[in-house]
């Protein structure tokens, strides 16, 4: 009955020297030792079962898909809906980049007087440009348009905060914005009445500017006026577009 | 109705499927260290977790496919799975399954596809469908091995043997503490090893009598 108390050592095989001896002895001579041997190293098989199923179950990867498990389905919506979302922007982006570039340097930094009234390009509806067309007038009249971009560049860095009567300028340079943004939609007859308009207020300060832009817009509708404008704006020797107007001449 | 329960039910599951296999998530990542069926072996044999993720991940679609076809629950087949790996990795271990070139995934699915057989088998009582010799042999040799039913009902037992005997078997067999460690960390009331095992050695006597009791075996 002794020998009891070692069944695990020896079914563990912990047990050596005379201890094993004496315990293999006893098992011969008692079959309830035995017996307790058999079934205690089953038991152990047994529960080395449990121990294995239990890491088998810990590390295993589930076979039930992860939807029924971690919510399959919000996955999905997520994928899908960054799919649109890539889609869109993709597409966006596309649309951008397909359309020409219109902006003026200096256009966006041109201050506003009047904060409350809507900004220009949201009066003066912008026309769909007719890219073909808008190739061959500024293939055969490159520069004719870098002229513009340098009249805007020089609108763009007036103060008005010098202005006396601030309201009235502003108006004018609204009138000369437009103006602009009706050049740049290849609508020089329209944009003429507006040039007319401010040459005819006769302000010192943006009349200059208005007869600059008058020339470069029949340059575009009629190159021989246009010219002849220059040539007037060439003669007069205190004009702040003299220089640009001589330059220009000379290279059309 | 059908198409739509196939829309909400089966498409997220083919693209969690295929978005585990983009996203080199779980088995996928543990297969890069078992790249042929011999390493994975070898690590079965070592209880290794990458080598039992590596190969659930492998056998889950099969194993899934294969519990749908026989009705199964969802947990009864996940259990069913578990059931062969374990099985799959005891025979290793004893010796009754030698690596032959053969994927192990390969033998893992046929253990699953006989379990599944023989659990249909017997829910339908369907007596006058007998065994094959080789079949036979499989229930023999399952008889000796762990499964899902089996661990249930020793983890009952092992409920029943009170807390303290529990906790002393559990340490030893399940969580594979070594006595010294549990004497030194003082896990349990004993202060000597002798005493530990003269104790434990009572309740594996008592788990063992009660298993008898109840006709484990």
């Amino acid at each position: 009955m002794e020998y009891f108390s070692d069944v695990e050592s020896y079914v563990q095989g912990e047990l050596t020297g005379q201890k094993l001896t004496d315990f293999e002895a006893a098992m011969v001579s008692d079959p309830l030792l035995q017996e307790a041997v058999l079934e205690h190293r089953d038991m152990v098989r047994r529960l080395q079962g449990v121990r294995l199923r239990n890491a088998v179950k810990k590390n295993m990867i589930s076979p039930i898909p992860r939807r029924l498990k971690l919510g399959g389905m919000p996955v999905l919506i997520l994928l899908i809906g960054s799919i649109g979302v890539g889609y869109w922007y993709w597409t966006t982006k596309l649309r951008d980049s397909a359309k020409p570039d219109h902006s003026f340097p200096g256009m966006k930094q041109q201050p506003m007087v009047n904060q409350s009234e809507p900004p220009i390009s949201e009066t003066i509806p912008t026309i769909p440009q007719q890219p073909k067309k808008t190739e061959e007038v500024i293939t055969s009249d490159k520069k004719i348009l870098l002229a513009f971009h340098d009249a805007v560049d020089k609108l763009a860095t007036v103060d008005v905060t010098t202005m006396g009567d601030g309201a009235k300028d502003a108006a004018i340079e609204r009138q000369l914005n437009a103006a602009i943004l009706l050049l740049r939609n290849k609508k020089p007859y329209q944009a003429d009445s507006l040039l007319q308009k401010v040459m005819q207020k006769n302000n010192p300060l943006y009349q200059e500017d208005a007869e600059w832009l008058n020339a470069l817009g029949w340059l575009l509708r009629d190159p021989v006026i246009g010219k002849q404008l220059l040539r007037q704006i060439e003669k007069k020797p205190t004009h702040a577009d003299r220089r640009n107007a001589i330059r220009l001449l000379g290279q059309l | 109705m059908v198409n739509l329960c196939f829309v909400f039910l089966e498409v997220p599951h083919t693209m969690t499927r295929i978005l585990d296999l983009f996203l080199k998530t779980n088995g996928v990542k543990a297969c890069n260290a078992y790249p042929d069926p011999k390493s994975l072996f070898e690590g079965l044999a070592e209880e290794a977790p990458a080598a039992v993720r590596c190969l659930s991940s492998k056998i889950a679609g099969s194993i899934y496919k294969l519990g749908k076809q026989f009705q199964l629950l969802d947990e009864d087949i996940e259990e069913l799975m578990c059931d062969c790996i374990t099985l799959l990795i005891e025979k290793i271990r004893a010796g009754k399954y030698a690596f032959k070139g053969n994927d192990p995934a390969s033998y893992a699915i046929e253990i699953a596809k006989f379990k599944v057989r023989n659990y249909r088998r017997n829910v339908a009582k369907d007596a006058t469908k007998s065994l094959t010799a080789e079949q036979e042999l499989i229930v023999e040799e399952e008889a000796h091995f762990s499964s899902f039913e089996q661990t249930e009902l020793l983890q009952s037992l092992l409920q029943k043997v009170g807390d303290n005997c529990e906790k002393l078997i559990r340490l030893r067999y399940i969580d594979e503490c070594k006595d010294m460690d549990v004497i030194a960390q003082k896990t349990t009331q004993y202060t000597t090893v002798d005493a530990l095992k003269n104790k434990r050695a009572q309740c594996l006597k008592k788990l063992i009598a009660l298993a008898k009791q109840q006709a484990v075996w």
